[in-house]
């Protein structure tokens, strides 16, 4: 029990070094970054990531990953948006709007299944695929332009209402989602299939786990938070169209690796996720505070290169202190 | 003699591409025309010698998911040593490779010495020179991107003009040239030979004695620097450096050699799968805007166009274990008449 608490201490120390690096680099530079304004900015912004890296973490868990989430997330958005303003934005036009959009979403990801588990093709191609299929369809469904809401109907009130006037309500959405996704992952059998599946596909299927039928629940799972996702960012935004979630999957597999997330599957868990979003969310503010926009994605690409290679060496590494202990501790008994 | 299923998947391609060339020679009469014919064969450069260097790391079981970064940090590169420096474009050519192969020997160590895999190492490789682009594109004095034209002579005389009237273009012939060098490498020698032991198996090549380290590092080189190639020739043909060089080739790449025949898996094809892939891919797409049809239906074409010639790769590889067995079988019951 003991050894256990000292091991989660021990995953949480670089990541609160982490964030203390950040807020002391803008205590130094920039004092306003402390506003409160600045915050609820930054709160908005993470959960968007936060609410679709949830749902990427069922998929990268089994060791695969979904490149089309941007994508999706835009399509989603503008189904939803383009069938609630053919109803006159009323309640049940909205509604409808995004139970289409959902299914939409989950058929696209069942499809990811199918091809990737019965047609046995790569998993990077086969979403590389449906992201510039699906980013092609935004304009068929907007008809090319930007659909826009205005105040006061149902969608605007999902996307920017705030609790007590001052959070915003996505937050809210992130919270249950990251709570949900919790829940399913450590209190059911479904989520230990999935972590089963992630560690050995083999060994897993010998234990009698219906590989190829959770595989494709998890590619719907990531798929439905997409379409939750975007709908939110569109809703925040009060308008969808081609530019909405626009190389989003970028910024999810950034909170995915940053959080501790082992892209081989098998290893990671909802809080990571959550720190991860926390963190990609704060660097992207503090860039555009700064206003390094221009460098925005070359940081990006440094911290994602950076933090994947250290992953990898350190994982190798401890696989062989491990095996080197096991000789030591079988050579022993002969002296 | 009955014929290898690499030459049927390859007399697929071939058949495909005649059947564009078909529809659209039907469809529209000026197709046959020189002028026409001379720059499909430019547009086609483009995507065909990306290709064939891809056709490397996807031959020895991986993939380069960065040609796109590499394309839009070199592109901007070489605009800029145009611009700021004035140098000649046949000097800016050769840089171009040299800082391609650069990009791809950072890929290389990253994915044989480091250990990662392919698709997660060049993708997040894919990102960082994408950044290295956006961070060196031009900029005025208020800080905005602006984009500067190539006035270079030199320079443009690779995409500009042709070389005699309704000619071919040099950049065609510099695709022409690096594809035939690239096929004599792939077939003539110890390093194309080894990439496909790698590509049918990585663990056996390594225990025969192949340094499986130094066979992935100079397949990635290779890609790199065809990608670089491609972003100086790129350059050349629009004259100028968009923000956005680049998006999107590697996923045509993909396509490209996945149409043309070279298995996701490894081991299998050749560079000219990947120029009959890239001749598809490059007649679809004008086809697309010769029909009027709008820029959306270019992207969901091509990723339908990867799905169905992935999927069909899949059964084709079933169909194809199956007749092996079958084969196999016969020669068992009648050893005698096998031959």
């Amino acid at each position: 029990m003991k050894k256990e608490v000292l091991k989660n201490f021990r995953v949480w120390i670089p990541r609160i070094i982490a964030f203390g690096a950040i807020f002391v680099f803008m205590a130094i530079m920039e004092p306003s970054f402390f506003a409160a304004a600045n915050f609820i900015e930054i709160i908005r912004s993470v959960s968007v990531y936060g609410v679709m890296s949830c749902g990427m973490l069922f998929v990268v868990l089994i060791g695969g990953l979904d490149l089309s989430m941007g994508s999706m997330a835009g399509l989603c958005a503008s189904i939803m948006f383009t069938i609630a303003q053919t109803g006159a934005n009323t309640l049940s036009a909205t509604l409808l709007g995004f139970v289409v959009a959902l299914g939409v979403a989950l058929a696209v990801g069942w499809l990811h299944g199918f091809f990737i588990t019965t047609l046995r093709i790569p998993f990077f191609v086969v979403t590389l695929a449906t992201k510039y299929i699906l980013y092609g369809a935004i304009p068929l469904i907007t008809s090319g332009t930007y659909i826009y809401v205005r105040g006061g109907t149902p969608i605007d009130k999902i996307g920017t209402s705030r609790i007590f006037d001052t959070i915003p309500i996505l937050v809210v959405y992130f919270i249950v989602i990251a709570l949900v996704t919790w829940f399913v992952l450590n209190k059911t059998v479904f989520g230990r299939r999935i972590y089963a599946i992630g560690g050995n596909p083999t060994a897993a299927g010998f234990v009698g786990i219906k590989v190829f039928k959770n595989t494709n629940v998890a590619y719907m799972l990531c798929t439905a938070a997409a379409c939750i996702g975007g709908v939110i960012l569109a809703a925040n935004n009060q308008q969808a169209g081609t530019t909405t979630g626009n190389a989003y999957e970028g910024m999810v597999l950034m909170a995915m690796i940053v959080g501790g997330i082992n892209l081989a599957g098998g290893q990671g868990t909802v809080s990571g996720v959550v720190f991860g979003a926390l963190i990609i969310g704060l660097i992207q503010n503090v860039v555009t505070f700064m206003s390094w926009g221009d460098y925005l994605k070359l940081v990006q690409g440094v911290i994602i290169l950076a933090v994947v290679i250290v992953s990898v060496v350190m994982h190798t590494r401890t696989v062989r202190g491990k095996s080197r202990k096991a000789k030591r501790l079988a050579a022993e008994p002969q002296e | 003699m009955r014929m290898k299923s690499q030459s049927i998947r390859r007399l697929v391609a071939v058949g495909l591409v005649l059947a564009l060339v078909v529809i659209f020679a039907v469809t529209t009469p000026t197709f046959f025309g020189m002028r026409n014919l001379s720059i499909l064969l430019k547009d086609s450069a483009f995507l065909g010698l990306i290709a064939c260097g891809m056709a490397f790391p996807m031959i020895g079981g991986g993939i380069d998911l960065s040609v796109g970064g590499i394309i839009c940090a070199t592109g901007i590169i070489c605009v800029h040593l145009s611009y700021d420096f004035g140098l000649s474009g046949y000097v800016i050519i050769l840089i171009a490779l040299v800082i391609g192969a650069a990009f791809g020997l950072i890929n290389g160590i990253i994915v044989a010495k480091v250990g990662l895999t392919e698709f997660v190492a060049t993708l997040a490789s894919g990102f960082l020179f994408v950044g290295l682009g956006r961070a060196l594109v031009f900029k005025d004095a208020g800080g905005r991107a602006v984009t500067r034209s190539i006035s270079s002579d030199s320079y443009l005389s690779f995409g500009k003009n042709p070389l005699w009237e309704n000619g071919l273009y040099l950049i065609t012939v510099v695709w022409i040239v690096v594809a035939v060098g690239l096929y004599i490498v792939m077939k003539k020698t110890k390093f194309g030979l080894y990439t496909y032991a790698i590509g049918s198996n990585d663990k056996a090549a390594k225990m025969s004695g192949v340094d499986t380290t130094k066979i992935k590092i100079l397949g990635f080189i290779i890609s790199g620097a065809c990608a670089g190639l491609a972003a100086f020739l790129v350059t050349a043909n629009l004259t100028s450096s968009p923000a956005a060089l680049g998006d999107g080739y590697e996923f045509r790449a993909i396509a490209a050699c996945v149409v043309g025949g070279i298995m996701l898996g490894g081991g299998k094809g050749d560079t000219i799968n990947a120029l009959l892939g890239a001749l598809f891919m490059t007649i679809i797409l004008n086809g697309i805007y010769k029909f009027g049809l709008d820029s959306t239906y270019v992207y969901i074409i091509q990723g339908l166009i990867i799905l169905l010639a992935t999927a069909f790769d899949s059964q084709f590889a079933k169909f194809a274990a199956k007749r092996r067995l079958k084969e196999q079988r016969l020669s068992d019951i009648t050893p005698a008449s096998a031959s």
